[in-house]
């Protein structure tokens, strides 16, 4: 037996060892949507100062365009939106660390969506159909497996069970092992250099070339029934839930350390390299993970965090002719919210 | 549990070493238990079904020990086809004969409300009935004894290599291994994970990639057209090839890694130059058993002209049912009774015609011409039964033949979900396959798994390994066979 053994081990080193020489002759083992950015910014041959970063809603909510030509009345500015459809939270993270690590020289603020642990281990993204997939885990390096199962750990029990945190940490786990082994990750890869994607080729023909992709572009079948849903399902009254979600306040035995300790490192961790990092709370604060959003955002200093969505500030933000579904603004709406959020942008910059 | 499921990978080098560190008495109540508790995590209280099988198969079977005539064994054999069929057609095929004659009277305008049960389909029933069948009708003919040990018989129904989706196994070849005392045997023991890692490498790599096509193509009659149709038939001819020989290949590579062989159950079966060939090399262990325990038993090929060729078509009906209670199915069954008897049929006029023509019976061409005409019956006969029923099937054939004015009947216009990186590199995959059973069939290499070069099976393992992680597809798909 033990000369099967030393095998299986032989066997292992080896193929480890191959997978991380693979790995390290491709800059970025990456999954489709984001390799798009990058080519698409490789592109823009401009100076870019400030990113958004975010999920879905940062990616179909902010219009570079937008927002740059309301701050560029006062501020220089040349924004492009980096944020990913479907993103987990540690996703987000992790692409955060990535531009803090080797930033271009001109990059001043980082605007990233502060991101719910809870709905990201919830919903289908992180434990459903993104499971055990490439898009679970090729962010998933040392530094955010670390991050994310300190947060797991760090949540309020009563939110989230002893069992659910053991589960997730389970998932994070075998995420971060598969990773070493580039496991299922070498389709997205082929995918992604050989092939154009078609959302992406019909937002840059509209003339969106700056990272957004508005959600009336895609002709999907998945997406148009996700507006059709919406609409028929008495849209008023989801959008009111949000609404009244929005000026709540948190109960503070929701706050999670950790978390609220990483967002911290990041922010000193731009600042080392001169680069502010502002965290944005949802435009559209979802009721289920309002408390524990809310509760690490108030925590975060002043100068680092913005917040547009208490409906008593922005009404407007709350008409139902601005959405395209539950969570996600249309391209008209895109335009209403960039140019509210470059204007708190431009305000706080200035003060 | 599946075998592409992280719990597997912890499950099974466990229950190895425990296997191996136990002395010889103790190794089949581990397995009984390691099989049980196998079954049981995917449904907890199924494993009734396969202890009632269990225990009135052992019963009647040492009752029919008893008896000197078969005459007098014929009840107790009737008692376990009774129990053992009645609990496959009361999960299997109620629902099926219910709806069926529902929809035959309201052909004729009578509308009548037949009963129906939402009851979950127990994974691998087909298969663990059948194996337990082929045990009491051994008994019953005298063929074998009855087994005293109940431990031991319950094994031979639940031995979880091979419990959910066979190869559907002997009493008389099984039953005696786990008797015989195993060591650790190196060679062996290698001999079984390499059967494993090929078996992964046709689950992941060719099965579960080529499975999300399929079911767009499948799952969405009405959209697709053409070539999509065509790509999707040849598609499902591998997923399922990969899927059931993959499982195949695990099970048996699991089972040896333990000491014990099973029948091996899949042979090239896309290298068949005829469709009777075909079934010598396609789920091996279930067209024997038909021959032995359903063609045979009616009368075989011995019979006159009409008779062997009812004989063959009812079989293979027969067949079709097994796999599942659905007209698709049964059409999929009989679509090969009728390939069989055309092919006897036609078969003397078919030497006459190619001596006529002056081509020579190991003519290459004519080889090869064999084997694509084979695949294509073979692929019409999949195209049925992988349709979700038979209103689609109708569909799609439809779908197959319409041209539109841009002509994609020859130019696949990728449906939604599917993106041409995803054809291509199945296409490569299968070519892949192809090309090791090409190596197998007609040269006198091997896989190179089993090369006499340790450079070259080295070098085969890593770079399965590396293709199996980097290019599986890991959403812990369950095998199509499962359903049957």
């Amino acid at each position: 037996m033990n000369k099967l053994i030393y095998k299986i081990v032989c066997l292992v080193v080896i193929v480890f060892l191959l997978s991380k020489f693979i790995r390290s002759c491709f800059s970025y083992l990456s999954i489709s949507p984001y390799t798009e950015s990058i080519s698409l910014l490789s592109k823009t041959n401009e100076d870019i100062n400030v990113y958004f970063l975010g999920t879905s809603r940062v990616q179909r909510g902010v219009n570079p365009e937008i927002f740059d030509k309301v701050a560029n009345s006062k501020l220089k500015i040349n924004s492009f939106n980096y944020s990913l459809a479907g993103a987990s939270a540690g996703e987000v993270y992790g692409l955060l660390s990535n531009l803090l690590e080797s930033p271009n020289p001109s990059l001043k603020y980082i605007l990233v969506e502060i991101q719910s642990i809870q709905s990201a281990i919830r919903d289908n993204n992180f434990f459903g159909v993104n499971k055990r997939t490439n898009r679970n885990k090729y962010w998933v390096d040392l530094e955010q497996y670390t991050n994310m199962t300190n947060i797991v750990k760090g949540m309020n029990p009563e939110i989230y069970s002893i069992s659910q945190k053991r589960n997730a940490i389970f998932n994070y786990t075998t995420s971060f092992l598969e990773n070493q082994f580039n496991v299922g990750i070498y389709e997205s890869f082929v995918t992604s250099n050989i092939e154009e994607n078609k959302r992406f080729r019909n937002s840059v023909n509209a003339g969106y070339n700056k990272g957004y992709f508005p959600l009336d572009l895609e002709k999907s079948k998945r997406v148009l029934n996700r507006n059709k849903y919406f609409l028929s399902n008495n849209p008023n009254l989801s959008i009111e839930n949000h609404a009244r979600t929005s000026s709540q306040k948190h109960r503070v035995k929701d706050v999670n350390v950790s978390h609220l300790n990483i967002l911290n490192k990041y922010i000193e961790k731009g600042r080392a390299k001169n680069i502010e990092v502002i965290y944005l709370f949802p435009h559209i604060p979802a009721p289920a993970s309002f408390n524990e959003i809310k509760a690490v955002y108030d925590q975060l200093p002043i100068k680092n965090k913005l917040n547009v969505s208490p409906r008593d500030l922005n009404p407007e933000l709350y008409k139902v002719e601005y959405y395209f579904d539950n969570t996600h603004l249309n391209n008209k709406g895109a335009g209403v919210y960039s140019q509210i959020l470059s204007k708190e942008f431009t305000s706080k910059i200035l003060k | 549990m599946l075998f592409n499921s992280l719990s597997f990978a912890l499950f099974f080098p466990l229950i190895v070493v425990v296997f191996y560190l136990l002395p010889h008495k103790w190794r089949a109540p581990l397995l009984l238990l390691a099989s049980y508790y196998f079954y049981m995590c995917w449904k907890v209280e199924y494993i009734l079904l396969i202890m009632i099988s269990t225990l009135v198969d052992y019963y009647v079977s040492l009752q029919m020990g008893k008896l000197k005539h078969k005459k007098a064994r014929r009840k107790y054999l009737y008692v376990s086809l009774i129990v053992n069929l009645g609990i496959l057609f009361g999960f299997k095929y109620f629902n099926f004969i219910s709806d069926s004659t529902r929809a035959f009277f309201q052909l004729f305008n009578i509308f009548i409300n037949t009963p129906t049960f939402d009851l979950l389909l127990p994974v691998g029933i087909s298969f663990y009935t059948f194996q337990t069948l082929s045990y009491t009708v051994d008994v019953y003919h005298g063929k074998i004894k009855p087994e005293k040990r109940l431990g031991i018989f319950a094994l031979y129904v639940s031995f979880f290599p091979q419990l959910v989706a066979g190869p559907i196994e002997r009493p008389d070849r099984l039953i005696p291994q786990f008797y015989k005392k195993r060591r650790f045997l190196y060679k062996r023991v290698v001999e079984g994970l390499k059967l494993m890692l090929w078996g992964y490498f046709l689950k992941l790599v060719i099965a579960d990639r080529l499975a999300p096509i399929v079911n767009e193509i499948f799952n969405h009659p009405e959209e697709v057209k053409g070539m999509q149709i065509v790509l999707g038939i040849f598609f499902f001819a591998f997923q399922i090839f990969g899927d059931f020989a993959g499982y195949s290949s695990i099970a048996i590579g699991a089972a040896k890694v333990m000491g014990y062989n099973l029948m091996e159950n899949f042979k090239r079966p896309y290298f068949a130059t005829s469709i009777q060939e075909f079934w010598r090399r396609w789920h091996i262990s279930l067209s024997t058993w038909f021959r032995d325990y359903v063609y045979i038993p009616m009368g075989g090929n011995r019979v006159v002209k009409w008779r062997w060729y009812y004989n063959v078509f009812i079989t293979f009906l027969v067949s079709g049912l097994w796999h599942g209670a659905n007209w698709t199915f049964v059409i999929w069954g009989a679509l090969h009774g009728i390939y069989l008897i055309i092919g006897l049929m036609t078969l003397e006029y078919r030497r006459q015609a190619l001596k006529s023509l002056g081509i020579a019976k190991k003519s290459a061409i004519l080889h090869f011409g064999k084997m694509i005409f084979t695949f294509l019956l073979v692929c019409i006969a999949w195209f049925f039964f992988r349709a979700n029923n038979l209103q689609d099937a109708f569909l799609l054939i439809n779908n197959m033949l319409f041209l539109d004015a841009s002509g994609s009947l020859f130019l696949p216009d990728f449906i939604e979900g599917i993106r041409p990186t995803k054809i291509i590199l199945s296409l490569l995959f299968i070519s892949m396959l192809l090309g090791v059973h090409f190596i197998e069939e007609f040269t006198s290499f091997r896989n190179p798994l089993w090369s006499k070069s340790i450079m070259i099976r080295w070098i085969t393992y890593v770079f399965l390994c590396i293709i199996i992680l980097g290019f599986g597809v890991y959403t812990s798909s369950e095998f199509i066979y499962f359903q049957f």
